[in-house]
């Protein structure tokens, strides 16, 4: 092999070596790497040596799991090639939801040496009868993008899958492979069995990060990045090849088609996003690893893994929101380790803007933002114990002392298991019903069967813990252009315009379940504001924005009109600092508005929005709404608040906060999803909706007679962990009250100020009303119409 | 608590927004697709459902029934999910339902969901007129005389100040009156589904159930 690489002019990389000498003595490893560093040969280079000293027994020898069903088909490509010019005895496959079924039959009975596969494809292995025999020749298991696991339910299913693995084949060895964090012992705890072994690989150039300079006005507000098009043009006119990143779909359209219409130069830009239907996408992702595209504007769709070695420039529109995830994207480009990977960075307003030069300084000062470690999900459990069941009789002791060696769950309690253990046998309500029909029965021996074995089927037909926002197709004629968010159709009406895959669409009406879409005649689209998918400001990067604010020597880096405008800020209120949490009050169109800079996130400030609006109706002020960025939040009322310090008391997140989590429509969204990955109700599954029907029964029902007749069921318990992260952000609400309580500076001025003018502006589209507000607006609705009806009459 | 008081086929009818309809001159009540004992229906092939669903239900009829005293009862079918429901339901709501109509004339059409059950001491009929108008479970647009008919569970959503609302309706066409469902668990179907189409028109009007009221929805503002 060492000769292979000779040939080629390549050397082991030392990481490479280590961690084949950790691996082959035994020892669990992770590998924390930059994108480009041969950390994908790293990890297989064991498996390659082991089976070449002992042969392929027909058995699985090595699993490689990826988060992506793509990066498990590049991988495969990429070792194809030292595999074959080795003539290495290897036998490899790809395995994901999209393998014929043919195919999966053969890799059952006849399994591969290697395996590359997904983990929800690694949980439907697990789930068969004859598991302890497919993996008794396991050696290796190699989990790629291992950061990408620690902090959401698949990575909660993944832990678990890989503690039963543990339990089949006892002297697996686990090999991480991972993006650069800040906290590598706490990956190493939560992938590695005992004495894991962590190696390291320094950045050898650091990523040279630019600013895209235009003599264009930087906008107060907004996403679109209008201003910059052309210098954005200008840039993937320099470039060999460049990808676009945006943050959202709506805003991949939109600078799609404007670059095409800049486009003199005939470059071949195309776009990519997660609504695109799949064979676009693929086509798309094939032009382009063979070179056949000079741009592509994607959203995280194209973020994980994939090697395009050919991309020179990485361009990110809009904020990063996080350095790490910032990181990842540059470390697409330019995979020599001797150059810099080259990226521009395009803010979209101006706290965007002091966002990216925050993000630069990170990046020299090589601050990383904490990785989040979850608690494990009782869903996801609920989940993973009736796959168990599937594959054969288990005991309730020795599976709990299995679970509890995954690390989301390792703080877990014997009664929460048997809690979640009881409700996959019967649905673990108090009011017992149908005995007979329980998931899973007692034997005499006490171990526990799964009543029915025909019930697996409805465990395969729903496992995985991805739950899609209900989607609908777009239909132009007979052609299916992609989905849709259901979310974002309901507010159309006949004859809107709106972008989808580079094209403007007039929206026709909705038949058999799918959105009947025309071209539009004109070129422009009424853009809608789709907020979906966005992630919050981290709190690592919110910091130093803060520090920067406060930095006034530093603010020569920024271009003059951002200084101006923060010294104007500074000369009308206060500069919400990294010690102060400035709240700003002032009238503005006959309302009062109350500005908290809170910089905790967007989820987090929607949070804080609600608990505002309650805080204030009680205290009479007649809240009548509220606006919020990833900085800060507004609430509008009728009277101005007197006091500032109490209403932001910590204690909001007591009493107050308990009571708005019972009928936040938010808590419904949660438990919509927790009620399909626990297996209380069936998946639907896209395109599968069936027209002229009544839909069967909605989460939402359940829920509400749920609430009211059993409130402290396991699933209500799984949704309040949930809330913590995430939707609900509570945790982080939490600390950011509790650390700036003491400090809070508040200005009462005449007008609206510098920093507020993006929260004003802000028109919120998208409003999540509770049953109440919604009754509220129906009376609204009539009376405007009953008043329109008297104007009428009298004329 | 704001009921909505319309006319049908000339006649005083009020609308709950528990999903009921009043019809004065009778004093006469009628709700239709209970669909009792749905949640346990589905414990058969393992799908476990807050077993709750026809205590919920069975207390919203006795909130309407306190607040009418009908009567009579029209029952406008489905009012079991299926054949067996009477016999998973638990006694106590056996006889909470029972017991609600002791003092109550109740007259049964038979649905689709039922296989035409009614709990001992009842009988079913396909389908009643009662002054001119024809109840049945299954609206049957070949007649042209009057209709109140339920099983479509009808949903609709208006567009207001940018937040879309949904919520299960009655919908009024000057023939046909559709009922809600008025079970603690059954979904809906959109009054813009093809099935529907035959109740649109310009004199259609959409009531949607608030939480303590009914409202009239505008027509142009029904979206689907």
């Amino acid at each position: 092999m060492t000769n292979w690489l000779a040939e080629r002019g390549w050397t082991w990389f030392a990481h490479q070596r280590e961690t084949a000498d950790a691996a082959l003595s035994g020892h669990d490893v992770v590998v924390f790497a930059p994108t480009g560093t041969g950390k994908t040969l790293a990890g297989f280079l064991p498996s390659f040596l082991d089976i070449a000293d002992r042969n392929s027994n027909g058995k699985l020898h090595t699993l490689y799991i990826s988060p992506l069903k793509a990066l498990a088909v590049d991988v495969h490509r990429n070792i194809e090639a030292p595999v074959e010019e080795l003539s290495l005895p290897i036998s490899f496959e790809t395995r994901t939801g999209d393998t014929p079924s043919s195919r999966r039959q053969r890799q059952k009975n006849n399994p591969p040496d290697f395996l590359m596969t997904t983990p929800e494809s690694l949980a439907l292995l697990l789930s068969y009868d004859d598991a302890p025999n497919y993996f008794s020749g396991l050696r290796y298991v190699i989990v790629d993008e291992l950061h990408a696991f620690f902090d959401n339910k698949r990575g909660d299913l993944l832990s678990l899958g890989l503690a039963r693995l543990a339990h089949l084949a006892a002297d697996v060895v686990r090999i991480g492979l991972s993006a650069t964090i800040d906290n590598p012992e706490k990956a190493r705890k939560w992938l590695c069995k005992d004495e894991g072994v962590i190696i390291c690989v320094p950045q050898a150039v650091a990523p040279q990060i630019d600013i895209l300079q235009t003599n264009k006005r930087i906008p107060w507000s907004g996403h679109m990045a209008r201003h910059a098009l052309r210098a954005l043009y200008d840039a993937i006119v320099d470039a060999r090849m460049s990808v676009v990143f945006v943050n959202t779909r709506a805003q991949a359209e939109f600078i799609f088609q404007n670059l095409w219409r800049l486009n003199d130069r005939n470059l071949r830009i195309a776009i990519h996003h997660g609504s695109l239907e799949r064979d676009l996408r693929r086509k798309v992702e094939a032009r382009m690893a063979a070179g056949g595209l000079d741009c592509v504007v994607a959203t995280s769709s194209l973020d994980l893994g994939l090697d395009w070695a050919d991309v020179d420039l990485v361009i990110q529109v809009g904020a990063p929101k996080g350095i790490s995830r910032l990181l990842q994207r540059v470390g697409r480009a330019n995979h020599r380790l001797d150059e810099p990977s080259r990226a521009l960075l395009v803010p979209t307003n101006r706290f965007e803007y002091l966002e990216c030069v925050a993000a630069q300084a990170e990046i020299v000062a090589n601050n990383l933002d904490g990785a989040v470690f979850r608690r494990g999900g009782y869903d996801v459990l609920a989940q993973h114990i009736f796959g168990v069941a599937c594959s054969g009789p288990f005991f309730a002791d020795k599976l709990f002392s299995e679970i509890i060696t995954a690390a989301p769950y390792a703080d877990l309690a014997r009664v929460e298991f048997d809690e979640i253990l009881n409700f996959v046998t019967n649905g673990g309500y108090v009011l017992q019903a149908y005995p007979q029909y329980k998931r899973l029965t007692k034997l005499t021996n006490g171990s526990i069967v799964l009543r029915d074995t025909k019930m697996a089927r409805q465990y395969r037909m729903n496992v995985g813990t991805i739950v899609e926002s209900p989607m609908m197709k777009v239909k132009l004629g007979n052609r299916n252009l992609g989905n849709i968010e259901e979310n974002f159709v309901v507010n159309l009406s006949p004859g809107d315009t709106f972008l989808f895959g580079g094209q403007v669409l007039c929206f026709e009406g909705i038949s058999n379940a799918a959105v009947i879409v025309s071209r539009a005649k004109g070129s422009e689209a009424q853009i809608p504001s789709y907020g979906g998918g966005r992630l919050p400001l981290s709190s690592n990067l919110s910091e130093a924005v803060r520090r920067l604010i406060g930095a006034r020597d530093e603010w020569c880096r920024l271009p003059k009109q951002i200084s101006d405008w923060l010294r104007l800020h500074d000369d009308r209120s206060a500069l919400p600092d990294e010690k102060t949490l400035l709240v700003e009050l002032f009238p503005h169109r006959g309302l009062h508005h109350t500005v908290v800079y809170s910089f905790a996130g967007r989820n987090a400030n929607q949070t804080l929005g609600f608990l505002l609006l309650r805080r204030m109706k009680r205290g009479g002020l007649k809240p009548l709404g509220f606006s919020m960025t990833d900085y800060a939040l507004s609430v509008w009322s009728l009277n101005p608040p007197n006091e500032i310090i109490s209403l932001l008391d910590p204690d909001i997140m007591g009493d107050d906060f308990e009571e708005w989590l019972q009928d936040t429509p938010l808590l419904k969204r949660l438990f919509r999803d927790a009620a399909i990955i626990s297996g209380l109700v069936e998946r639907r599954h896209p395109g599968h909706v069936k027209t002229g029907r009544q839909i069967l029964f909605s989460s939402d029902l359940i829920y509400d007679v749920l609430r009211r007749h059993e409130p402290d069921h396991v699933l209500l318990k799984a949704v309040r962990r949930d809330v913590m992260h995430g939707l609900i952000d509570a945790g982080r609400l939490a600390d950011t009250l509790q650390q700036l309580h003491g400090n809070i500076v508040c200005r009462r001025l005449d007008m609206i100020s510098p920093m507020a003018v993006p929260l004003i502006l802000q028109i919120t589209r998208e409003n999540i009303l509770n049953v109440d507000e919604e009754d509220a607006l129906l009376h609204d609705l009539e009376q405007e119409v009953i008043r329109a009806a008297n104007v009428e009459s009298i004329d | 608590m704001s009921n909505r008081l319309i006319e049908f086929a000339g006649q005083a009818m009020e609308l709950h927004h528990s999903g009921a309809l009043f019809w004065h001159q009778q004093n006469m009540l009628v709700v239709g697709d209970l669909h009792l004992e749905k949640a346990s229906s589905y414990h058969k092939s393992g799908q476990f459902l807050p077993p709750y669903d026809t205590a919920e239900t069975l207390r919203r009829l006795a909130e309407a029934i306190t607040f009418f005293t009908p009567a009579r009862i029209m029952l406008l079918g489905d009012i079991f999910h299926d054949g067996e429901a009477w016999l998973r339901m638990r006694v106590s709501d056996r006889d909470r339902l029972l017991n609600l109509f002791e003092s109550i004339d109740t007259i049964w059409v038979e649905g689709n969901h039922d296989e035409h059950f009614v709990p001992p001491g009842h009988i079913s009929q396909e389908s009643c007129e009662l002054d001119g108008i024809n109840f049945r479970h299954i609206m049957d647009t070949s007649k042209q005389t009057p209709e109140i008919s339920a099983h479509y569970h009808p949903v609709a959503s208006i567009r207001h100040r940018g937040t879309r609302v949904r919520r299960a309706c009655f919908v009024c066409t000057p023939q046909r009156l559709l009922m809600p469902a008025f079970g603690a668990l059954t979904g809906g179907l959109d009054v813009g589904d093809v099935v529907l189409a035959p109740l649109r028109g310009p004199d259609t009007q959409v009531y949607l159930l608030g939480n303590d009221a009914v409202f009239a929805a505008p027509p142009g503002l029904v979206v689907s």
